[in-house]
């Protein structure tokens, strides 16, 4: 058996807005691994949550994955499809975005569980975070039981359900079971008191209660792979040294996988084995933690790690990348390395050959792979481009 | 490191801004409904009692978590915000009690750059109306009488005549004046294949706000030099100016906020803080909402701008490897006080305040070492400041809080023992719950860590609380367990070199 629990091969998401087509997620391949944190770090605009939203098939209209794999390790689920949906088996791996409608939704639980940088606006105020975590635990629950006839308690909601409620509202949805594994949710997390917790509201929990509230929210079915976009980034550091550690506890005794989507460099450090540098929507570099921040070979990369302000051991002057995030509308991208025109490495060849960094290529070690002309040839300081010679390249073509 | 740490940089040990016992409360609760139901107003104690000094060319960082008062500090001080008590003076003068003159002379010395660029920029003004709206209101450009005018003459080939030059007495409101002269540069030249002959003459730069006129008189030409440009049209061309010299195009000033991004927006926001060349500016978290890349470079900018202006800076931020890059000394705040000032590599290197080094061990770094690394956080989340803890207000989670002298217990012990206190006095315990798993058993649950005579004294209030008799059981501990952490505030007063450890560790 491969150690991969999730494969994702050229996933592309696009957002067709009013002025125009944007290209936020292009090509993006990773793996995640059994039992491990991997890292998606970029700028605000690079991609990143939207990656997340597309594993677990959450984009929104405008937004739709144009093409691409989601293969995820169920060898139960591969054998039940492999005659009714052959392409989208292969051995012990289901590509999800093959799988029909109501097979995905059952997999949000079980195989992938989100949480979210904002946790006050993703739970809902006017109800108890007790009863919010005991649905999340019921909808498992009869998803288990019946796993074709899944439904939360929105969908499907209509008038007939209405009036049933309304005549007779102890017909609950929620069992005391699931009302009890959510007090033991709660508690698994960290948080003191559950029982009485249980029966507060999101506004009388403080941000770091809350972020825990939606863990254990997330750990309700179970699942084997937990993908966090920026949970920590709405926290004050010491909330935070808290939030993580609770982390890295439960992916240590749940066995989960965990795909963590930040910005901070620092949070990456503390909890990833391997990391995904991601810009302007594409993953620029990949590799083991050790590969990225200590010989990084994409200039964005090392771009990143140049900015920011070492808390031990400040240095006189930042050196910053240049410019700012470009725009990721299709009219306004060109062919060019997206990087180049902030790139201080950029070379003629950069701004001319779009062959030269459209796919990853590996350097002298396989599992490190960068998007970059300088991925298997050395840099020569003369063959850089001033600002100037860029723009004359870039209207030469 | 030792605690002859060098200094980063020589600052002047005058305070510019000294700030004493500062107190800001938000009252509430004192409405009417209130008043008839007999409640009593319970305020927010958002900044109660803080003094520290800004010195003259330095940067002041104040960090902490939030809610722990660091922007009400700044706007307070400021006098954004009236404050409820405590001083704060200026260059020797109190802010709360100028007159209206010495009031707008302080507004002009001391600015703000707010933390979210897209707020703080009006989005129906034009950047360049937005960075020059400050001298709009204070009516610059104004001629300065103390500033003396000059020309810088040049003559061309072809004038053989003695030429004299008169220059605008309020030039210096087109240019800047260097010790106490502002100076122009003019030439004269004859006019070429011109009937009537002649001369002209020319202003060098600022060409569209200056003007030059010759006359010809017996023996020798006299120039005069004007400022032609309205107000409105100078105030525009220092906007430019302006943007010029924080990173942005000086041919912007007639785009909108919303055509920016928000690196480039906190820029004008910086750009607007400068236009009234001020001595001293609050940055109230000026980098937070930026990503990390545009974040250094807003950084090294601020570096850039405090150099060439002689600025002092107050610099409020919750992200510490930022505060280590950029200031002097850093005051770290918790809860409206001040628990820890120093200079910036003894904060970093020699935290004496347990809630300094907590904040410090909770920093993630970016390097490889970090991987897996456990860190001891702090428990809980910073109490309310409506009704903040007794003593030192980080007793509630400080991993070291002092024992009475006479008991015998160890640190971690002694930990459990103070959170069981607060349940009982907060009357969070069941006391069905208690007599159901015997006071004994319960104690070696809760407090796992203590024998002899401290356990009796737990177990016997545990017994009360089992009767349902929280105050004879809270009474009970205290007598036991009371600490100098619950009893006496620390001494949070600036000493000498104005550096403060409010913690009875220091003692």
């Amino acid at each position: 058996m491969s150690d991969e629990i999730l494969k994702v091969r050229d996933l592309t998401t696009r957002f067709f807005t009013e002025e125009g087509q944007v290209n936020a997620v292009e090509h993006v391949d990773f793996d995640v691994r059994d039992g491990e944190v991997f890292g998606i770090v970029g700028e605000s605009g690079s991609g990143k949550s939207v990656t997340a939203l597309s594993l677990i098939d959450l984009v929104e209209t405008p937004g739709r994955i144009v093409e691409g794999e989601v293969w995820y390790r169920d060898a139960d689920l591969a054998e039940e499809h492999r005659d009714s949906h052959p392409d989208a088996v292969d051995g012990d791996y289901v590509d999800v975005r093959q799988l029909p409608e109501a097979t995905r939704r059952w997999l949000r639980g079980p195989a992938f569980a989100t949480i979210f940088q904002d946790p006050m606006s993703s739970l809902n105020p006017s109800i108890t975070v007790g009863e919010q975590i005991a649905e999340a635990v019921e909808v498992q629950r009869r998803a288990r039981a019946n796993p074709r006839r899944t439904r939360s308690r929105t969908q499907g909601y209509g008038l007939g359900r209405l009036l049933v409620d309304s005549v007779l509202p102890s017909q609950g949805y929620v069992s005391d079971e699931s009302q009890e594994r959510a007090v033991e949710l709660l508690e698994r997390v960290g948080i003191p008191d559950p029982e009485q917790r249980a029966d507060e509201y999101p506004h009388e929990f403080s941000g770091g209660m809350l972020q825990r509230a939606m863990v254990a929210q997330a750990l309700a079915g179970e699942p084997d792979v937990l993908i966090a976009d920026e949970p920590t980034t709405a926290l004050d550091v010491t909330i935070q040294a808290q939030i993580l550690n609770l982390l890295t506890e439960l992916q240590e005794e749940e066995d989960m996988s965990v795909v963590l989507i930040t910005h901070n460099l620092g949070v990456i450090a503390r909890m990833c084995q391997r990391v995904g540098v991601m810009y302007a929507g594409e993953v620029v570099e990949r590799g083991s933690l050790e590969d990225v921040f200590e010989n990084p070979v994409h200039p964005y990369t090392e771009g990143l790690l140049g900015s920011i302000p070492d808390v031990e051991d400040p240095a006189p002057r930042l050196s910053p990348i240049e410019g700012n995030v470009p725009s990721l509308l299709d009219a306004e991208m060109g062919d060019e390395c997206y990087f180049a025109d902030r790139c201080p490495k950029a070379m003629e060849s950069c701004l001319t050959d779009i062959e030269e960094h459209e796919a990853p290529a590996a350097t002298d070690d396989t599992d490190h792979l960068v998007r970059c002309i300088l991925a298997d040839r050395e840099y020569d300081e003369s063959e850089a481009l001033g600002s100037a010679a860029k723009q004359e390249v870039i209207s030469d073509d | 490191m030792t605690e002859a740490a060098p200094e980063r940089e020589s600052t002047g040990d005058d305070a510019l801004v000294e700030v004493r016992n500062l107190r800001k409360y938000y009252d509430d609760g004192g409405g009417l409904l209130d008043r008839v139901l007999g409640r009593e107003a319970t305020s927010v104690k958002a900044v109660d009692g803080v003094s520290f000094d800004v010195r003259e060319g330095e940067t002041l960082g104040l960090v902490g978590e939030s809610g722990c008062g660091k922007s009400t500090t700044g706007e307070t001080l400021l006098r954004l915000r009236e404050a409820t008590d405590g001083t704060v003076a200026f260059d020797g003068e109190n802010v709360f009690d100028l007159d209206d003159e010495s009031m707008s002379s302080f507004r002009r010395r001391a600015q703000i750059v707010f933390q979210d660029p897209f707020s703080s920029l009006d989005p129906r003004m034009t950047v360049g109306a937005i960075v020059a709206e400050g001298m709009r209101i204070h009516g610059l450009p104004k001629s300065d009488p103390t500033v003396a005018t000059a020309a810088e003459l040049t003559v061309e080939d072809g004038v053989d005549r003695t030429v004299e030059v008169s220059v605008a007495d309020d030039l210096d409101r087109v240019v800047e004046a260097e010790e106490g002269v502002a100076r122009v540069p003019v030439s004269v030249r004859k006019r070429e294949a011109d009937e009537e002959g002649g001369y002209e003459a020319t202003v060098d730069s600022h060409a569209d706000l200056l003007d030059a006129t010759v006359e010809e008189r017996e023996a020798d030409l006299h120039v005069e030099v004007t400022v032609t440009g309205s107000d409105g049209a100078i105030r525009k061309k220092r906007a430019g100016d302006l943007l010029e010299r924080v990173g942005l195009s000086a041919d912007q000033v007639d785009r909108y906020p919303h055509e920016y991004s928000g690196g480039q927006r906190q820029r004008v926001g910086i750009a607007r803080a400068l236009a009234l060349d001020p001595e001293f500016i609050v940055l109230d978290e000026p980098v937070s909402a930026l990503d990390v890349s545009v974040q250094a470079q807003v950084l090294n900018l601020l570096d850039d701008l405090q150099d060439d202006f002689g600025l002092t800076y107050l610099f409020i931020a919750h992200d510490l490897s930022v505060v280590r890059h950029i200031c002097d000394r850093v005051a770290v705040m918790y809860l409206g006080k001040v628990a820890e000032l120093g200079p910036t590599d003894q904060i970093f290197e020699n935290p004496d305040h347990p809630y300094t080094e907590a904040l410090l061990e909770s920093v993630p770094r970016a390097e490889v070492g970090e991987q897996g690394r456990r860190v001891s956080t702090l428990a809980g989340d910073v109490p309310s400041p409506r009704n903040p803890p007794s003593g030192c207000r980080f007793r509630t989670r400080c991993p070291k809080v002092i024992p009475p002298e006479d008991v015998e217990i160890d640190q971690d012990a002694f930990r459990e023992v103070m959170n069981l206190r607060e349940e009982v006095e907060a009357g969070n315990l069941d006391p069905d719950e208690v007599r159901e798993t015997e006071p004994a058993a319960y104690r070696k649950e809760a407090v796992p860590g203590i024998a002899g005579e401290n356990a009796g004294v737990v177990d016997e209030a545990l017994e009360a609380v089992a009767d349902g008799d929280f105050e004879t059981a809270a009474e009970t501990l205290r007598d036991r367990f009371e600490t100098v952490c619950e009893t006496t505030p620390p001494d949070d007063a600036p000493d000498a070199d104005g550096e403060v450890v409010a913690c009875h560790l220091h003692d």
